[in-house]
């Protein structure tokens, strides 16, 4: 069935083909939301008002930020509209307004939302952010903290630049997340069952990133075996079948995403 | 400041589900034991002994504790367990014990993730990432409205009226709405059309009432901003360009 949309506001829709957004940031910390407009594709914008003010809206959950990218005839292009009020680092929906000087919409745009570059995309729960500084010599290190959001996966500022300049992004490089994420799954696992001394079993209906993990290294098993549990006392029985379980579910992880070939096949190619 | 731990927030459930309504003693102690908490990742000096007399002085009491503790509103609004353990630091004022002895304690039954998300924020997950819904939180939602009117001359002192457990439909309605609470310029419309020298006019909250704050922040701010955008009008435009229902409450 079609359906038809009417637009008795006369306001104008500014077509996505205007909106050129990314965000951007070479430290850590929030990054910058960049706009760029081209009104061509809606040849009616250029026909308002020249004073008609361009907003940026953006929004995740509940944080809000509003930027002024001057007027239709006086572009302001931003030097760091930063995020720092918005809850996510890693993404931002975004409006476009464009407003005449009494509060009149003239145009808007539908919600856009933009991604930082990770390998989580929306449409999955997020187990592990990437982030990035500088560590030393030091690769990469697993930071992870009970109050946090979520744990963070966080790469050597020089390494993450460098992979960036060959245009070879950490977080889609097989080879090096190859290298990187199973040692990830392990320390998680590690600091959930063993250094934290949670219940796997409880953890398990956690609606968080904690028992999302235990969840994701249940379902690495083929019978989806559960990790030991605790017994009434609260402790673990055998803490080296804890071991064994954390040993097979990574190696699981490897099986399943054909690590050890990964690495060998990009070695291969470079 | 000490924060609960997962096994310290189950405590807490317990306590609000088995004894709190008979009215039980706050498990204070949760916050004292290693077991059950664990010191913040930052020192938050939160004075145990603090009594607040408004959801705005909680606001800005907190809203300043955190800032000067160098935690932003990005994180400290997703954190669950800190906002659990502010209303178990202060339960007896989000949950006084009445004439009788007992509590009344608010409680989303039908919901199977947080039955007491005025406690215990509940987890929600947006685009992939977690956070928390603060509108119905007797602690995060003060401190979010504030956080976001603090600016101003006015601090949202008509939405943070009222004893720290007197939640009415104007602060739900409120809170969980980033474009109202973001809206510094429609919170003095609120202020302008809901307020007077003996404080809230009656009758502002009924939401069956032509001109109440219900239809002003849902129906008829839905219906605005299609073609009007009130984060760039002034109060006073706002205030005027209201359609004739609002005129009982400008005089």
């Amino acid at each position: 069935m079609t359906t038809r949309t009417f637009n008795y506001t006369g306001r104008i829709h500014i077509k996505q083909e205007c909106i050129d957004a990314s965000l951007t940031g070479r430290s850590s910390g929030a990054p910058c939301l960049e706009v760029n407009f081209d009104w061509t594709p809606v040849p009616s914008i250029l026909d308002l008002p020249g004073d008609s003010m361009v907003y940026v809206d953006a929004s995740h959950g509940m944080s809000f930020m509003r930027f002024y990218h001057g007027t239709l005839d006086n572009p302001e292009t931003l030097t760091e509209p930063r995020l720092t009020d918005l809850d996510s680092w890693t993404s931002a929906s975004f409006v476009v307004r464009i407003v005449d000087g009494s509060g009149q919409l003239l145009a808007k745009s539908r919600g856009h939302t933009v991604n930082r570059a990770n390998p989580d995309t929306s449409e999955r729960r997020v187990l592990i952010i990437e982030d990035f500084r500088d560590l030393g010599e030091r690769p990469w290190q697993l930071e992870v903290r009970e109050e946090m959001p979520v744990p963070r996966l966080v790469f050597n500022e020089k390494w993450w630049d460098a992979a960036m300049e060959e245009g070879r992004p950490l977080s889609t490089d097989s080879l090096a997340m190859a290298m990187v994420m199973p040692n990830v799954l392990e320390g998680m696992l590690k600091w959930l069952l063993l250094e934290n001394e949670w219940d796997a079993y409880q953890l398990s209906d956690d609606p968080t990133w904690k028992g999302a993990w235990i969840r994701f290294a249940r379902g690495l098993f083929p019978e989806q075996v559960a990790p030991p549990a605790h017994e009434e006392s609260g402790d673990y029985q055998n803490i080296l079948e804890v071991l064994d379980w954390i040993g097979l579910a990574v190696s699981h992880f490897c099986e399943i995403n054909g690590i050890t070939s990964s690495l060998v096949a990009g070695q291969g190619g470079r | 400041m000490r924060v609960l731990n997962e096994m310290g927030l189950q405590q807490y459930r317990t306590f609000l589900e088995e004894v709190c309504e008979e009215g039980g003693e706050a498990p204070s102690h949760l916050l004292h034991d290693d077991g059950f908490s664990r010191s913040y990742s930052r020192y938050i000096n939160l004075d145990e002994e603090a009594v607040f007399e408004t959801k705005q002085e909680l606001g800005r009491y907190l809203s300043e504790r955190l800032e000067e503790a160098g935690v932003p509103r990005h994180e400290a609004s997703k954190d669950r367990a800190l906002w659990a353990s502010v209303t178990l630091l202060y339960f007896d004022q989000f949950c006084p014990l009445t004439p009788e002895g007992t509590r009344s304690v608010p409680q989303e039954r039908q919901d199977p993730n947080e039955r007491y998300p005025k406690f215990i924020p509940r987890i929600v997950e947006r685009g992939g990432e977690l956070s928390l819904r603060g509108r119905r939180h007797y602690a995060l939602g003060p401190y979010l409205i504030y956080e976001y009117n603090k600016d101003t001359h006015h601090k949202a002192d008509v939405l943070l009226s009222g004893s720290l457990n007197a939640w009415g439909n104007d602060v739900e309605q409120t809170a969980g709405r980033i474009e109202v609470i973001s809206n510094k310029n429609l919170i003095e419309v609120i202020r302008m059309l809901y307020w007077n020298e003996d404080g809230l006019i009656p009758g502002y909250g009924n939401s069956d009432r032509a001109g109440s704050i219900h239809r002003l922040l849902a129906d008829l701010r839905n219906q605005m901003k299609l073609t009007q955008d009130w984060y760039s009008m002034t109060p006073q435009d706002i205030y005027d360009s209201l359609p004739s229902e609002y005129d009982e409450w400008k005089s």
